[in-house]
């Protein structure tokens, strides 16, 4: 992994005037494994002024957000909760658009999507930005903040989508803080992606409104969305957010017939009774069918949550037993490497479809998306 | 203890163009200063706030531009006055969140040795903490000009109705100190502004607000609407945050009602967090009237 630093970036980047104080900046300017010899990136010198897509015009300058549930009512001069929209004499505008702070190339398996394309890699980007504020945000320094306190690069769809083709990674992951937020940025790169033969997944809290959700949906090619716990409680409380929509989400998802894994990050005391991972099951049972993947992944103490342990091994394994047995076929534990719940197994004769350790395939035994061994047809993108 | 909050108010602070006459505004700063203290010298009430070999930051609120920002005259009035008292020029840190906002507000950022500093969070050698402060519901990096650069503040804010807080006074400045303001506008902002004061790098070094009441719009803020912007010809003191606000409260309400507008508390935006900021749990000042000395100065 090669992590450009700001001098490597100005020695071999294609820098043009930038009046950015970036000193000033704590975040962001992420890019972990990505080769800056073999592309020049321009650092943006300003936030972008493209109008936001979703929004209505109230009186007196106040301009209400459509584009996910929390309808930020946002006066003149103010930003929606987000940090990324503002409004300027009642326009309504989003700040990201072609501003990512954050490029990698990351194995599809880190989003994590397990049945979507094992092996290949994903040009992953975000911007700064969040609609909900996690107190166990392992992105915070990007999530958090606004754009003007990260180093964003100036890159428009086209080039993003260049860059995943430059790198062979037949898929675009928008992903690390929310997507949601950067929707426009995101929706035109899909968009454009498709007619380059380039792939894009969204990874999501899933806190959207409908109407924009269905416009992307026809963009996209799988979403990955945390369902952070099951109770309004814990959304309000540890979130900021709220359940029902996302919920709502998943539904118009699978309506929509869109690939789509789950991840829940079980967090020791506040998400983690079997009680609660039980309902949750029989919620996506009933809702979404048994194969749709989860996957219950180990916190780590972070951010504004650092007085809990880390998740014990044992209660992910209590999580995944309880999804078995609700009759859900694709149960993984994340963020054990090595640890048996991060393999596929064939719901039917039960053999090890994918063997995997952290984010590497050991082995695939999916020949053109069936079981190897007994044929059985297995859920996912395969090819 | 009771806390004392002063308003004076120049009848003859406006020139017959709409601008601020500086030597009113010092005479009005000057008033209200002694005022506040019961000095006969206005330096001398500064001096009880300030070691005057410390660094002191002025806190300006520049978001809505130049016809409702702190006033450079106000801002350099009190700059003057405590260079005047022993602190080094250089040493007075008149600032903002952003450099964008300081120049639409009429001020040019200014690093120059043996000169007042204009300084922005977002300039050069600046920018926010590396490490998150907790206070309540807030989690927050916090402007380094708070943490790092400056031993003592003073808050200059102005006063004005904002859609979500309802009031946007003293208290509600600081969120332009932390990174992430969005974050802490539900509920009429409360608990949250009550919480960002209650930070300690915010709560022990503030000794003072000041708060330019020259200009007040009392409706459809925080932008500058003129439609709703008054020319008070006032500035409001006070070394107590949280009566400061309250009485600002009174003042807005008292606007709202000879414009014929409803109540903040009838539009849902009563400002909840000054009442919030008073509590037993956050003890930030007074918010009950009985509890604060109003003394009102009229010069002409
Ligand atoms: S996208 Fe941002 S501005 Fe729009 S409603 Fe959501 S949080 Fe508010």
């Amino acid at each position: 992994m090669s992590r450009i630093d700001r001098r490597e970036f100005l020695r071999y980047g294609a820098l043009g005037a930038s009046s950015l104080a970036l000193s000033s900046f704590p975040f962001g300017g992420k890019i972990l494994n990505f080769c800056p010899r073999a592309y020049a990136l321009e650092l943006a010198s300003d936030l972008s002024t493209e109008e936001a897509r979703y929004y209505k015009k109230l009186k007196d300058w106040v301009v209400e957000c459509e584009l996910c549930p929390r309808s930020c009512k946002v006066a003149d001069r103010e930003r929606g909760y987000c940090g990324v929209r503002e409004n300027r004499e009642g326009k309504y505008f989003t700040l990201v658009y072609s501003r990512p702070c954050s490029l990698n190339v990351d194995p599809i398996e880190k989003k994590p999507l397990f049945h979507f394309l094992p092996g290949t890699t994903a040009f992953s980007m975000a911007t700064a930005g969040c609609n909900v504020n996690c107190k166990f945000c392992q992105n915070w320094d990007i999530s958090q903040v606004r754009p003007e306190q990260t180093r964003n690069y100036f890159l428009p769809p086209e080039e993003l989508v260049d860059l995943a083709v430059r790198y062979k990674a037949p898929t675009i992951a928008y992903t690390y803080s929310e997507p949601i937020i950067f929707y426009e940025y995101m929706y035109d790169t899909a968009k454009l992606g498709h007619t380059k033969g380039i792939r894009s997944v969204m990874i999501s809290g899933g806190y959207i409104k409908e109407k924009p959700l269905v416009d992307l949906l026809k963009h996209l090619d799988a979403v990955k969305i945390d369902l952070k716990a099951f109770t309004e409680k814990y959304y309000k409380e540890v979130c900021h957010g709220e359940l029902k929509p996302i919920l709502d989400c998943l539904v118009t998802l699978k309506r929509e017939g869109i690939w789509t894994e789950i991840v829940y990050l079980v967090v020791p005391t506040l998400n983690d009774d079997r009680r609660e991972i039980d309902d949750m099951c029989a919620w996506i049972l009933d809702n979404l069918g048994p194969d749709v993947p989860v996957h219950f992944t180990r916190f780590h103490p972070m951010y504004l949550l650092k007085n809990l342990p880390s998740t014990p091994v044992k209660t992910l394994e209590m999580a995944r037993r309880t999804a078995l047995k609700k009759g859900l076929n694709f149960v993984y534990i994340g963020n054990v490497p090595g640890h048996e719940g991060e393999n596929t197994y064939c719901p039917k004769c039960g053999k090890v479809l994918i063997k995997r350790t952290g984010f590497s395939i050991l082995s695939n035994d999916v020949v053109s998306g069936k079981c190897k061994h007994c044929g059985k047809m297995i859920p996912g993108v395969w090819s | 203890m009771r806390s004392r909050v002063v308003l004076v108010r120049h009848k003859d602070i406006f020139d017959n163009r709409g601008r601020l006459k500086r030597p009113k505004v010092t005479e009005a700063l000057d008033a209200g200063l002694k005022a506040l203290t019961g000095d006969g010298d206005s330096r001398d009430s500064l001096r009880k706030l300030f070691d005057a070999s410390g660094s002191v930051a002025l806190k300006l609120n520049c978001l809505a531009g130049r016809m409702l920002s702190t006033a450079p005259e106000l801002t350099f009035s009190l700059a003057e006055g405590l260079h005047s008292l022993g602190v080094k020029k250089s040493d007075v840190i008149i600032w903002e969140r952003t450099g964008r906002e300081l120049a639409s507000a009429g001020y040019s950022l200014n690093t120059k040795e043996g000169d007042f500093r204009v300084l922005a969070t977002d300039s050069r050698g600046v920018g926010y903490s590396r490490s998150l402060f907790v206070s309540g519901k807030v989690g927050s990096l916090l402007s380094r000009i708070m943490t790092g650069i400056a031993d003592f503040a003073i808050n200059m804010p102005i006063l004005k109705d904002h859609n979500l807080a309802g009031l946007s006074g003293g208290m509600k400045n600081y969120y332009g100190a932390i990174h992430n303001p969005n974050k802490f506008h539900d509920n009429n902002c409360d608990p949250y502004v009550a919480d960002v004061n209650a930070l300690p790098d915010i709560k022990n070094k503030n000794r003072l607000t000041i708060c330019d009441c020259t200009r007040v719009q009392y409706h459809g803020g925080p932008g500058y609407k003129p439609q709703w912007c008054e020319k008070f010809g006032g500035i409001l003191l006070s070394k107590d945050p949280v009566a400061l606000d309250r009485i600002a409260y009174n003042i807005l309400e008292e606007l709202r009602e000879k414009h014929g507008l409803k109540t903040l508390k009838e539009e849902g935006r009563e400002p909840k967090y000054i009442f919030t900021a008073g509590d037993e749990e956050h003890k930030l000042g007074s918010c009950s009237i009985e509890d604060i000395d109003f003394v009102e100065v009229g010069l002409s």
